[in-house]
């Protein structure tokens, strides 16, 4: 009897100390790699950088080829070339409108002018997160907090973290997103004293957003298009955010919410472009 | 016994490395397959007398390249992949009475909760480090992305039994 108890007792003993064993393992390697963290990553992007890359291709080609086999290429041509010309074609009338409302168009154009940017190329996306990782780190002069867009200057989100030849760009659509926004309304009148929306554009993950805290007694209509308000500090003002689809105001709650479209598309992109400096308003 | 576990390290590799660029043309709104998690749970669900050492060294390697190619800090996913892997394997050793040991429905409803669990663990692990981070709100795109995970799981399942059954493994 007392040599079986003292066997349980072992057995438990040793089971007790295998557990101990491994969680003292696993503790000290997650903190060695936490500890270099920034080398580990570091190294593991610039050894996977070329492979990623013609993984890219081979997806932009294989989405191509599969297009084609639906005999939709030249529509997927045409129905791209006419989002870009679309995007340009909002850039440009959100920046009229903006110019004839303020009546500042030299000092707006001179503000965008003042950009100074950065190109750099998508080498990875996290979708769980919505995190992509960009070709351009501290290196180059890339910086925490900085705006990330595209040529037609749609907003895709800000550098949240830089290694020395990569960086982490947090997607609008992240779900720890939050940016601030104006909605910008097509006005045929041209009323002068039409007040300003505010809202914030918040991410819902999935590569989706989603417009909040507007007040219920604005009204937004569906089509209207958001761009960045600048409130925060972050973003330079007027950049395209999304357009709202479907609006939901219920006279019960203090803010209302629309359902967005974002401009950013992630899956015909290759490069962006850093915000790494800009004119400030004052 | 090496060359097999060098090779299943180099697959996971590879995987992740398809996971965040192949598979960025390939998401349906938003969605798309968690291929080191469907790979890692393949692997504990088919191990006959796996110990858990071995889900351990599973859920560092899995778990270091989920991290090494996302936002978190290093552990959050070797973590939760243990925590699956060893639930996996109480459920897996109550459940292993059939003729046919690795049936798809046991695989499918399995498949299920433990990725769901991993996806709600995962965000509450950045909610810890960033409370402004949304822990878990349903919407048709998480829907989608659990469906289309499952698609790639139960391909890759019959995939996997048709090697094993190839090779003898």
């Amino acid at each position: 009897m007392d040599f079986s108890i003292k066997v349980l007792l072992n057995k438990k003993n040793g089971v007790f100390l295998k557990i101990l064993i491994g969680v003292i393992i696993l503790s000290v390697l997650i903190c060695i790699l936490n500890l270099f963290q920034r080398q580990v990553k570091n190294t593991f992007y610039i050894i996977s950088e070329p492979v990623e890359k013609t993984f890219s291709m081979a997806a932009d080609n294989t989405s191509v080829f599969f297009a084609s086999l639906l005999g939709k290429k030249g529509l997927v041509q045409e129905n791209e070339e006419l989002k870009k010309e679309n995007q340009k074609l909002l850039s440009e009338i959100s920046l009229l409108q903006d110019d004839e409302r303020k009546n500042q168009m030299t000092a707006d154009i001179l503000g965008l002018k003042d950009m100074k940017l950065l190109l750099a190329g998508i080498i990875g996306l996290d979708s769980q997160q919505d995190i992509i990782s960009i070709d351009k780190g501290s290196t180059s002069g890339v910086l925490e907090g900085m705006a990330v867009i595209n040529q037609q200057e749609v907003l895709f989100g800000k550098v949240i973290k830089v290694f020395n030849s990569f960086s982490k760009v947090m997607l609008i659509s992240s779900k720890s997103s939050v940016i601030d926004v104006r909605v910008q309304q097509d006005d045929p009148e041209g009323t002068p004293t039409k007040p300003v929306i505010n809202g914030v554009v918040k991410g819902s993950g999935f590569l989706g957003v989603y417009l909040d805290l507007v007040p219920t007694d604005q009204e937004i209509k569906e089509q209207d298009i958001l761009i960045t308000s600048a409130l925060e500090g972050i973003f330079p003002k007027d950049l395209l955010v999304g357009k709202v689809t479907k609006n939901y105001k219920n006279d019960q709650k203090p803010f209302q919410q629309a359902q967005v479209k974002p401009f950013f598309n992630i899956k015909n992109t290759d490069n962006l472009l850093v915000i790494t400096d800009y004119k400030k308003e004052k | 016994m090496w060359l097999k576990t060098l090779i299943t390290i180099f697959l996971f590799y590879l995987l992740a490395v398809l996971q965040s660029s192949f598979f960025v043309s390939f998401n349906i709104m938003g969605a798309a397959p968690n291929l080191i998690f469907i790979l890692f749970f393949i692997i504990i669900f088919f191990k006959k007398n796996g110990s858990y050492y071995e889900i351990m060294f599973w859920s560092i390697v899995a778990g270091f390249l989920l991290d090494v190619f996302s936002y978190s800090y290093f552990g959050v996913s070797i973590v939760l992949l243990l925590i699956t892997g060893i639930l996996l394997k109480k459920v897996m050793q109550s459940l292993r009475e059939k003729k046919d040991k690795y049936p798809i429905a046991y695989f499918i409803p399995l498949f299920l909760v433990f990725y769901v669990f991993y996806d709600v663990f995962s965000g509450l692990f950045l909610f810890f480090f960033d409370p402004s981070h949304i822990i878990f709100s349903f919407s048709w795109p998480l829907l989608l992305s659990i469906l289309y995970n499952l698609t790639v799981a139960i391909f890759s399942f019959y995939v996997y039994k048709c090697f094993v059954k190839f090779y003898k493994l």
